[in-house]
């Protein structure tokens, strides 16, 4: 047997009115239901409230969390006294899984229950707890008042909430509270529940639930993903890519197909342009030519045309050399370079050779052309680790945004000193 | 065997401890056996909505226990319920629940250990000694008091006591039963916290009225 | 969360890792360098005619 069968009941002290708690021994305050005054059932400690407040999900409503039933056993209206802004509790109890709160403010919601091992409960430290993998930062530090009540509880609340001190700790989604007064210090851990979850929870219309104000200060940001997760995954695809160019810098052919040397007197009289030898370029590659060009102070043009010798398919392109250099206002000073890289992607495989169509203008000195095939580039490895790098990096700009929305109110925020 | 019979409505009680100081009758809550004496309003518990009850059983350690008791302490603002319990055949266990805690001490109470101290409020210390220190969670007066089944050694069972419930990062918690802060009148019980969303009670009860 | 729950949000985000990185495979294999390559001109039929754009040289 498990306590006696027999109905417990209270009389209000005010209007003498029976009431049967519903928690039966474990009900400790209530408000009568004929005339609403608060007491607490083993002393004469009663009250009244000034303003009422209807619940959004009322007193006796069951909902289910997690897959567990719970039942609105009291609901009260509560004023932090620095600021002065109204928050409200929902006491949900289950005689299988014990008490738990429902708290909202601005339309956001957290579901709570208790917690012994708070890092405060068991050892004298103010640090920031760490629980449950992850480091929790001071929201909030604050006492309250009760402004208004209906139900019951399991302890003089209005006694408790106000002789106690309130600190609330977060690591979004989650929530951790620390309370302590003269006679007891509770604790409890919370998870952000969205208006989805409660409508569903208590089979509720969600139009029906206080609109949302602001960012909840246990809100998560963008995403079901952890800023942990993102990047370990982005650190593995640049690790990924980086395998990747390490395999293709290894297997990569960079064969030297062609070097050769003219001057102005190699020119062909009647077109003006020197050709070269044939070369075979096996597979789509990449192709690279060099040119060296001796200039000082000059320039040197050319025109390309890489022709396939069999469909006559041509490749036309230019490119230009120049140095210049001298000395002024004390200083040392130059520009340009002797020598010039041309990259052509994607050839087709092939005979080729080239026509160059050079213009010297008063250069005259020997130019170095040389061609290979299949050669080591990195640029698009950088290119994809920057772009690998984009969403990890709006999102963390985007959570960090958000992150000074969410600590806006706090009077402990990390941004504290951004904001001044 | 122990076996007694209910003075008031005679039904058959078998005492399962040993060192148990207090016996009631499960059916009309008359004392059947007891070497202490509690008040006439203390027999039996008012239906706190418990799924624990005489005769569920579980695990501690690796052993078997069966609860076969419990005092219920009714304080203004908080209640602790003391299940008795028969653990590895012949042992007490003591389970310390609470609305945020279990916890279990595989022992009896014992007087307090010299050299020992108590700040009387939450957050206050506890100090065994040079060494051990706890936090004071919950100091609370006792209001009313209820027993029911089978009860090993419980100090102060008339009732006029202040409870005191402290833990430490460890996860030891300590019980203490005091009067008027008189270390004579104190004592103790030692045991571990537990996580009371973990589950450890079999042969639990099912409540009218409520769903799961 | 657990952790397999974590990754599950990143889904759309390894979807776009798997394709950047497969074209990234894809570009290194035929040659592809996304920026910086030089640009070249096909001769067109205008041009043949020498009216506009590159000269056009019979190379037979």
């Amino acid at each position: 047997m498990a306590g006696s069968d027999k109905q417990i009941s209270y009389f209000c002290p005010r209007c003498k009115s029976a009431n049967v708690p519903r928690g039966r021994a474990l009900t400790v305050s209530m408000t009568c239901k004929s005339c609403g005054v608060y007491f607490v059932v083993h002393s004469n400690i009663n009250d009244t409230f000034k303003s009422k407040y209807e619940p959004v999900i009322p007193v006796g409503t069951k909902g289910i969390f997690d897959g567990k039933t719970y039942e609105v056993m009291g609901f009260s209206v509560k004023r932090e006294k620095k600021y002065r802004y109204l928050f409200r509790e929902y006491f949900l109890f289950s005689p299988y899984h014990g008490i738990a709160f429902l708290a909202e403010f601005d339309g956001h919601w957290n579901f709570l229950k208790p917690y012994a091992n708070h890092p405060w409960s068991l050892a004298y430290t103010d640090e920031d707890p760490y629980v449950n993998g992850s480091m929790f930062q001071l929201y909030a530090r604050y006492r309250a008042e009760v402004m208004y009540a209906t139900g019951e509880y399991f302890n003089d609340m209005i006694g408790v909430t106000e002789e106690s001190e309130h600190w609330e700790h977060i690591a979004p989604p989650h929530i951790l509270t620390y309370e302590q007064s003269k006679t007891m210090a509770s604790s409890f851990i919370g998870k952000y529940t969205t208006q989805d979850e409660i409508a569903k929870a208590f089979k509720l219309d969600k139009s029906k639930l206080p609109n949302k104000i602001g960012m909840g200060y246990t809100e998560p940001i963008g995403g079901s993903f952890t800023g942990r997760a993102l990047v370990v995954t982005t650190a593995l695809s640049i690790l990924l890519a980086f395998i990747l160019m390490m395999f293709f810098a290894n297997t990569a052919d960079d064969k030297n197909l062609l070097h050769m040397s003219y001057t102005q007197a190699d020119l062909k009289d009647s077109t003006k342009m020197i050709q070269t030898e044939s070369f075979e370029l096996v597979g789509t590659k990449n192709l690279v030519l060099q040119i060296y060009a001796p200039v000082e102070n000059n320039w040197f043009f050319a025109e390309y045309s890489m022709i396939n010798d069999v469909t006559n398919e041509e490749f036309i392109f230019t490119k230009e050399v120049e140095y210049y250099y001298g000395y002024e206002g004390g200083e040392n000073w130059s520009e340009g370079s002797k020598t010039s890289e041309v990259f052509l992607s994607r050839v087709p495989p092939g005979k080729y050779h080239f026509n160059i169509y050079p213009e010297f203008g008063t250069f005259s000195g020997k130019v170095d052309v040389a061609v290979f095939h299949d050669t080591v580039f990195y640029t698009n490895f950088w290119l994809t680790a920057v772009a690998l790098l984009l969403f990890p990096l709006g999102v963390f700009v985007f959570r960090h945004y958000k992150d000074v929305k969410r600590w806006q109110d706090s009077d402990y925020s990390p941004y504290s000193s951004d904001d001044e | 065997m122990n076996i007694y019979t209910c003075p008031q409505c005679g039904k058959s009680v078998q005492r399962k401890l040993k060192d148990s100081v207090l016996v009631l009758c499960p059916k009309c809550s008359a004392k059947v056996f007891g070497t202490i004496d509690i008040s006439p309003e203390s027999h039996g518990v008012p239906d706190d909505l418990s799924t624990v009850q005489v005769g569920s059983t579980g695990k501690y350690k690796e052993k078997k226990f069966e609860v076969i008791g419990r005092i219920r302490i009714q304080m203004i603002d908080d209640f602790r319920n003391l299940w008795c319990a028969v653990y590895d055949n012949d042992k007490t266990l003591w389970i310390c629940q609470s609305h945020e805690s279990i916890a279990f001490a595989d022992d009896n109470f014992k007087s307090f250990p010299p050299k020992s101290d108590i700040v009387m409020r939450a957050g206050g210390k506890v100090i065994f000694g040079d060494s051990v220190k706890l936090k004071v969670v919950f100091v609370g007066s006792m209001l009313y008091m209820h027993f029911e089944g089978e009860i090993a050694h419980f100090p102060h069972p008339q009732g006029d006591f202040a409870f005191v419930h402290a833990v430490n990062e460890r996860g030891n918690t300590a019980i203490i039963v005091t009067k008027g802060n008189d270390m004579d009148k104190t004592e103790l019980l030692w045991g571990v916290t537990k996580q009371i969303d973990q589950p450890i009670f079999e042969n639990t009860r099912t409540i009218d009225g409520w769903q799961r | 969360m657990n952790q397999w729950e974590d990754y599950k949000g990143l889904r759309w985000y390894l979807v776009v890792v798997f394709m950047l990185l497969s074209f990234y495979a894809y570009s290194q294999t035929v040659g592809w360098l996304w920026w910086g390559s030089t640009s070249t001109t096909v001769p067109t039929e205008q041009s043949q005619g020498g009216r506009h754009g590159y000269r056009y040289f019979n190379h037979k």
